[in-house]
């Protein structure tokens, strides 16, 4: 995992792992697409997608708003048909 | 059809000799249970569930069926569809419980998504973590695998071998009888639903069903004013078999209110109502003011559960003036139903005494009973017969 996914990390694993508990998926698409968005604009590819896809599927199953700006962003990097 | 009030036998028997009955091995053998299975419930039309059991777009509803991971789906335009609840990645269950999806079908294990019409939206990190897309896998291929299925009178019938006749075919005759009810029917709501565990094998429950002959004895509540000769049997070979009575009395409630009728039907109907089991495991009853579906569960050889849905008009169902007679009115078929239980669960134990040799039929009044056994052996016969070539 790269330098700025490190210093985000342990507040994410919190966040994620509330979220998780609640079964708030709102929450979890929220805080994924901002880590992946920090990450890729760090231009942290791989990490950035990693998160942005963790969004993407709780967005898919909730029926989130976000879900296909989602999926755009992982197709422009060539990570999602 | 018979005439009325005469029961007379009309169907020869290819497959059983003359007036016995199916052998004990189909309610006390595993391995005929098993090859039933196939035989009878997976290459025919079986019912297995509600359209009112997924009332709403999104609602999914798992179903066992006789060990086949079954899922039960309205999709967003509101067409019911079956699909196995198996993700094609791993072959894990995809829904433990009914609930309402407001997006994706997630798969628990890896999260492979599927939309509600089955196909597969996305397979993350499955080449790679945050690469979720590779050349190995062709999502279009990879879609959940969809059951034939058919919903009549808001069962849900499926086809798990894929190849039998379409169900408008094989059920042309019932549909045709009862067009008149082709007609919107809305479920009675929570008391209008309820369900019997059996200990007996799901076959008894129709024989006991499609015929009249113990009514006189099992259920003497009605004697007073249906007799036995006020009923006829129904029968057509290879789909269904039942029987009418020409005395149905509308249930009362208070100031001798009744429920609407079901709007257009012919005077027939008037007095007259009809019970039909259609092979191979629902059976059906039709009145001018409700109705009704039993979805008979095979949950093992010597296990049933009865599933007992109540329709009415969308006035009877949804006016609160008809709500005590509603629940008033499931509670007597419940009585009714109940008071079967104990000649299915007795013809269960009967048959493991070995030398029972299948029983010998009344000609005049077992014929709808004995055209479903010769259903069941036909059916029977035709796959050994395959499986020899």
């Amino acid at each position: 995992m790269n330098t700025v996914s490190d210093l985000n990390e342990t507040d994410l694993n919190e966040d994620v792992l509330r979220a998780h508990a609640k079964g708030d998926f709102a929450a979890l698409v929220e805080l994924y697409a901002a880590a992946g968005d920090r990450a890729l604009r760090a231009g942290e590819i791989d990490a950035g997608c990693f998160f942005t896809t963790q969004a993407y599927v709780f967005a898919l199953q909730d029926g989130h708003g976000q879900a296909e700006a989602l999926r755009a962003t992982l197709m422009r990097h060539g990570r999602e048909a | 059809m018979n005439e009325i009030g005469r029961f007379e036998v009309q169907h020869p028997t290819f497959f059983l000799p003359d007036g016995k009955g199916l052998p004990n091995e189909h309610y006390v053998d595993p391995e005929t249970f098993r090859d039933e299975t196939e035989a009878v419930l997976y290459r025919n039309w079986s019912g297995i569930g509600f359209g009112k059991d997924i009332a709403n777009p999104g609602d999914v509803k798992p179903v066992n069926f006789l060990g086949m991971p079954l899922l039960l789906v309205r999709d967003r335009d509101g067409e019911i569809g079956v699909f196995q609840n198996t993700c094609r990645h791993r072959g894990m269950i995809l829904v433990e419980e009914a609930k309402n999806i407001r997006g994706a079908i997630r798969c628990p294990y890896h999260s492979w998504c599927y939309s509600l019409k089955g196909a597969l939206r996305t397979t993350p990190h499955v080449g790679g973590p945050g690469h979720n897309i590779h050349a190995a896998i062709k999502r279009d291929d990879l879609g959940l695998v969809r059951i034939r299925s058919h919903v009549w009178r808001d069962v849900v019938f499926v086809n798990i071998s894929g190849d039998a006749p379409a169900f408008t075919d094989y059920a042309s005759d019932a549909i045709d009888r009862w067009r008149e009810f082709d007609q919107p029917m809305v479920h009675g709501g929570a008391t209008s639903s309820f369900k019997l565990e059996v200990s007996g094998n799901w076959k008894l429950a129709v024989e006991n069903y499609c015929e009249s002959y113990h009514l006189p004895w099992v259920h003497p509540g009605l004697n007073s004013y249906s007799r036995l000769e006020d009923h006829y049997n129904i029968e057509v070979p290879g789909a269904y078999s039942g029987q009418g009575t020409l005395v149905y009395r509308q249930f009362r409630g208070e100031e001798g209110r009744c429920f609407p009728d079901f709007a257009g039907l012919s005077g027939k109907w008037d007095e007259a109502a009809e019970y039909i089991a259609l092979y191979p495991n629902v059976l059906f009853g039709v009145h001018r003011d409700h109705a009704y579906a039993i979805i008979l569960e095979p949950v093992a050889l010597d296990r049933t559960v009865e599933h007992v849905e109540i329709y009415y008009t969308e006035a009877g169902a949804t006016t609160p003036v008809y709500s005590e007679m509603r629940d008033a009115n499931a509670k007597l078929w419940r009585g009714v139903f109940d008071e079967d239980v104990f000649v299915v669960e007795g013809m269960q134990r009967g048959r493991k005494g070995r030398f029972f040799d299948g029983g010998t039929f009344s000609p005049v009044m077992d014929s709808p009973t004995r055209l479903f056994h010769e259903w069941v052996a036909g059916r029977m016969a035709a796959v050994r017969d395959a499986a020899r070539r």
